[in-house]
């Protein structure tokens, strides 16, 4: 035990001033602010686009007169708004957070952030009109013209910039393994940006390297922050360590090395090598191991705290997402392997399970961390547990129906499709019904997010009541045995 | 961890093997694939007819990708005759692989379908040809234009009544008339 | 484990920043057994999955099926399923129902002088199309009817047969020997047929096979 006796002498040196979380988080305010009201702003618009495409599987003859309206250019605008506009920029204020709150360090140099996220933002604008205006290059994940890419590209290097400045001045001696998935991050998402825009790729290649980058950019730029987020915001509000830092190292490191290689596997069937495609199936198979590492750290630190759960807005999101986070992965393991993806390719199914995983654990975990953030920032409580509930039930079971419906609806096209007595049209039928009942959980959805945007207004203006106290949901049990609530 | 410079040397190690064995790799084992036999490169009012098919964003309902035999039903299907290969897209940037099929797969419709009757009321509105289809109608490919108006070198669109505007004829944009010849190129026997 | 009193630390009513409690230290646990049998589990079926597909670092996307391609082209010919050929490759045009798209495609089914006409004019059709004005059941249409003489004679052979004896079609069959004479007797041709070529005597028949019963005229 001597090195963490030494560790502890170590860390005691460091330790920072009393006050220090006043300091740290006046020093972030207005960049993460700014990152989270821009990212709400693009779910907003994404949700409205998502809603579009939708509603047009169902009405096919629904505004087709103008061109800018038309299913293959509001399909690709919602995805990019979702991804670079929503996630990113709300993961970078909420990870910019963190990091600073990690570090125990105060931000220089914030007005980088400020800068980066106008650019950003000017970016995001370009892109969206391109796409709706006919520029799409048509590749999917990266639709947007390539300059915008790289606009993106120097905004997340300005960003982060103060970030990596900040680790030179910190004031802890370890490093929490929220930092260490955060740092990795911050690398791997431009690298994946910059090695693919590289013009080395051609036909089949091509293809390669999209999904080589596509599967990275949710393995190892989303999903890194809602991990980091579900570490950090478990066992904080509960108030209880991480299981076992040994499961953090393992969980960690096993992530780095296999989820890069697991991209292929959307090309099986297809022109692209063999071996390619056999190497991701194996390494989709191996995400397990980091998967149940995780889960086991994080649901062992939440276990028995259910009571916490149900009442606190944070965790309840928190762990919902961290719940998806494992099943979304699991199914992402099975979901490789050829015999199901001989019936599910090509099917709505693969739609549901992208939306497990961007939206129940990412998107679920990011709206957690700012139940918990914005209240620090601004001083301000959140105005009313009803409309944080009415959210969460509203994008809770919306993306329970979306998911189920498309799970299942994408199962029976694929069955269909390999069925060789029956029509194509007949496929295209059996999805129908499937598809209604999308397009009503991305409704609830679009609600929750409408809430969403109005208690984030209402926080960031100090609108509303002034509470004292936290803003917890009402009470759902009644207090058991061996605890008492809060008296 | 306590040491910053780990964690960095070591993500961008794990990522630098990945890509190079899944990016770079097949792009240098692919360099040397002959194209299939016939297959040329597209000509100007193909390519163009490409770009309408990246615009609209037919990709997100339509593959180009045959399964082999043994693998999925597409051959059943009368897709293709045989598993796609790397030698099918030599002259494609971006690739147009496509993952959805809430449409058929393209990569034999020039062999398919090679009416240009058909696909030109299919794109005015699909519903026309095909009963119930969730494909969107693409009007703004297309003019109305009344009967006196029409030219000699027009394409006029042939469409079912129930379909066809009140009053004018139907003429094909060249936008929709690339956008065929891109797609007759879509064959998995260029030299049929 | 039981659950902390007052784990939100909801008797402070305090700001935010005085309610909260400080980040504890990571826990110490040991992994537990059972986790290690599963890494070693999915480790040891990721060898075993490598070795079996990663067929020799080739770059032919196939590679695990073509011995199984070379089994198939080996079994016997199975029977065509004419009605299989008709949604394959005629449904998109005549429809399933066979009445086809009013004004742009014809109907099949009571096309009485072409579909069971004499044998010889839907052979003609099929294997080298048909443009130009044509009437069918007192409508007019002109349109390009693509050939299909890549398909082979059993083929072409089971999807006319199946026209000819569908929807209220009832016509005699068409084998695939009349096929084969028809396409032998006009190998020269590459033109697309027109309606008054087929109406005539030479091309309604079967060269080999003599009265062919004509239906209408
Ligand atoms: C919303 C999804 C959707 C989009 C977008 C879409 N299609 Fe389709 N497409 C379908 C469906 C469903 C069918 C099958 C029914 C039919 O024939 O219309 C189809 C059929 C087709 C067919 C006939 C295939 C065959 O085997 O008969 C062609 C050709 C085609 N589409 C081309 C295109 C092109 C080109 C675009 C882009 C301009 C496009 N589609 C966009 C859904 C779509
Ligand atoms: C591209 C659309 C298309 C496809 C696919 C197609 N046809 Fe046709 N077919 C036509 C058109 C158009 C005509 C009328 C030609 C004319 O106007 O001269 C026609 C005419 C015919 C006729 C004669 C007219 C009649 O109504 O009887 C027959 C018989 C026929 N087709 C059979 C078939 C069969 C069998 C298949 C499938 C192997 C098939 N067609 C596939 C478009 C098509």
């Amino acid at each position: 035990m001597s090195t963490t006796a030494a560790a502890s002498v170590e860390e005691k040196k460091m330790r920072p001033p009393e006050g220090w979380r006043e300091e740290v988080d006046a020093s972030v305010r207005w960049p993460v602010i700014a990152f989270i009201a821009s990212g709400t702003f693009w779910l907003i618009v994404g949700s409205v686009l998502a809603l579009l495409a939708s509603f047009k599987f169902n009405h096919p003859e629904w505004l087709v007169e103008q061109a800018s309206l038309t299913f293959g250019r509001v399909r690709p605008a919602h995805l990019q708004t979702m991804i670079f506009g929503w996630v990113s920029m709300t993961g970078f204020g909420v990870l910019t957070w963190l990091w600073a709150r990690l570090l125990k360090t105060k931000m220089r140099f914030g007005w980088l952030q400020l800068v980066s996220v106008a650019v950003w933002n000017v970016a995001m604008v370009i892109g969206t009109i391109a796409l709706l205006a006919g520029f799409s290059r048509s590749i999917e994940w990266v639709e947007f013209p390539l300059f915008v890419y790289i606009i993106i590209i120097g905004a997340i290097a300005i960003a982060a910039l103060p970030l990596f400045e900040m680790l030179r001045r910190r004031r802890v001696h370890h490093l929490y393994v929220s930092i260490w998935y955060i740092g990795a991050a911050l690398l791997w998402g431009p690298f994946l940006l910059i090695t693919f825009s590289l013009p080395i790729y051609e036909g089949v290649a091509h293809a390669t390297a999209n999904w080589w980058f596509a599967h990275n950019i949710l393995g190892l730029w989303i999903t890194p922050v809602g991990l980091a987020a579900a570490y950090y915001f478990i066992p904080k509000v509960i108030g209880r360590p991480i299981y076992s830092y040994h499961l953090s190292i393992l969980g960690f490191w096993t992530l780095a090395l296999f989820y890069n290689w697991a991209g292929l596997h959307h090309l099986v069937g297809g022109p692209a090598p063999q071996w390619g495609v056999t190497i991701s199936i194996v390494f989709s198979v191996m995400m397990v191991i980091p998967v149940v590492v995780v889960a086991l750290n994080h649901h062992m630190t939440a276990f028995g705290s259910l009571k916490a759960v149900l009442r606190s807005p944070t965790l309840r999101f928190i762990v919902f997402g961290a719940m998806s986070y494992t099943a979304v992965s699991l199914q992402g393991s099975f979901m490789s392997f050829r015999f199901w993806q001989e019936i599910t390719h090509f099917t709505h199914h693969t739609v549901g399970h992208a939306h497990l995983g961007v939206y129940a654990f990412a998107t679920m975990v990011l709206f957690g961390s700012i139940y918990y953030i914005m209240p620090r920032l601004t001083q301000w409580e959140w105005r009313s547990s009803r409309l944080i509930n009415l959210h969460f039930w509203t994008t809770a079971l919306g993306i329970g129906m979306y998911v189920v419906a498309l799970t299942i609806g994408g199962i029976l096209q694929g069955m269909t499709l390999l069925d060789t007595s029956a029509t194509f049209m007949e496929a295209q039928f059996i999805t129908e019904p499937w598809l209604y009942a999308r397009s009503i959980g991305g409704t609830l959805m679009t609600v929750g997010h409408l809430i969403f945007g109005y208690l984030l207004y209402s926080i960031i203006l100090k609108k509303g009541p002034e509470l004292e106290g936290p803003v917890y949901f009402a009470p759902v049990l009644r207090s058991g045995a061996s605890s008492s609530s809060a008296s | 961890m306590i040491r910053a410079s780990v964690l960095f040397v070591g993500s961008l190690a794990a990522i630098l093997m990945s890509f190079v064995a899944l990016s770079v790799f097949p792009a240098v084992q692919l360099m040397e694939i002959e194209p299939t036999e016939g297959r040329i490169d597209y000509n100007f009012a193909e390519s163009q007819g490409r770009q309408v098919y990246m615009r609209e964003g037919c990709i997100y309902c339509h593959t180009q990708q045959v399964r082999p035999d043994g693998f999925g039903n597409d051959i059943g299907r009368g897709w293709g005759t045989r598993g796609s290969e790397p030698g099918d897209y030599v002259f494609d940037f971006p690739h147009l692989l496509g993952t959805m099929r809430t449409g058929p797969d393209l990569a034999d419709i020039g062999q398919r379908q090679p009416s240009r009757d058909w696909h030109l009321s299919h794109f005015y509105n699909p519903r026309s040809v095909s009963e119930g289809s969730l494909m969107p109608s693409y009007p703004y490919l297309f003019e109305i234009k009344s009967e006196a108006e029409v030219l000699a070198s027009d394409v006029v669109v042939n469409v079912p009544e129930a379909f066809a505007p009140d009053e004018g004829v139907i003429v094909a944009k060249e936008d929709v008339l690339n956008l065929y010849a891109y797609l007759m190129t879509l064959k998995q026997d260029p030299t049929n | 484990m039981p659950e902390p009193s007052d784990p939100l630390n909801e008797g402070a009513r305090r700001p935010p920043l005085d309610r909260e409690r400080p980040l504890e230290p990571e826990g110490m646990e040991a992994p537990p057994m059972w986790l290690w049998v599963t890494i070693f589990a999915a480790a040891f079926f990721g060898a075993y999955y490598m070795g079996a597909y990663v067929g020799d670092f080739s770059a032919d996307p196939h590679y695990m099926y073509r011995d199984r391609v070379a089994a198939v082209a080996d079994e016997e010919p199975v029977a065509v399923d004419g009605g299989q050929v008709y949604t394959q490759r005629c449904q998109t045009c005549h429809q399933a129902d066979g009445e086809g798209v009013s004004g742009v495609f014809p109907p099949l089914n009571r096309a009485e002088q072409w579909v069971t006409g004499p044998e010889g004019r839907p052979i003609r059709i099929l294997l080298h199309g048909m443009e130009g004005e044509m009437e069918v059941r007192g409508n007019i249409y002109n349109g390009q009817m693509p050939g299909f003489g890549r398909l082979d004679d059993e083929e072409i052979a089971a999807v006319l047969t199946h026209i000819r004896q569908s929807w209220d079609n009832d016509a005699s069959e068409i084998t695939a020997d009349q096929v084969a004479a028809v396409r032998d007797a006009e190998a020269d041709r590459t033109a697309p047929w027109t309606a008054d070529e087929l109406l005539t005597e030479e091309r309604s028949t079967v060269p080999g096979f003599d009265d062919t019963p004509v239906a209408d005229e």
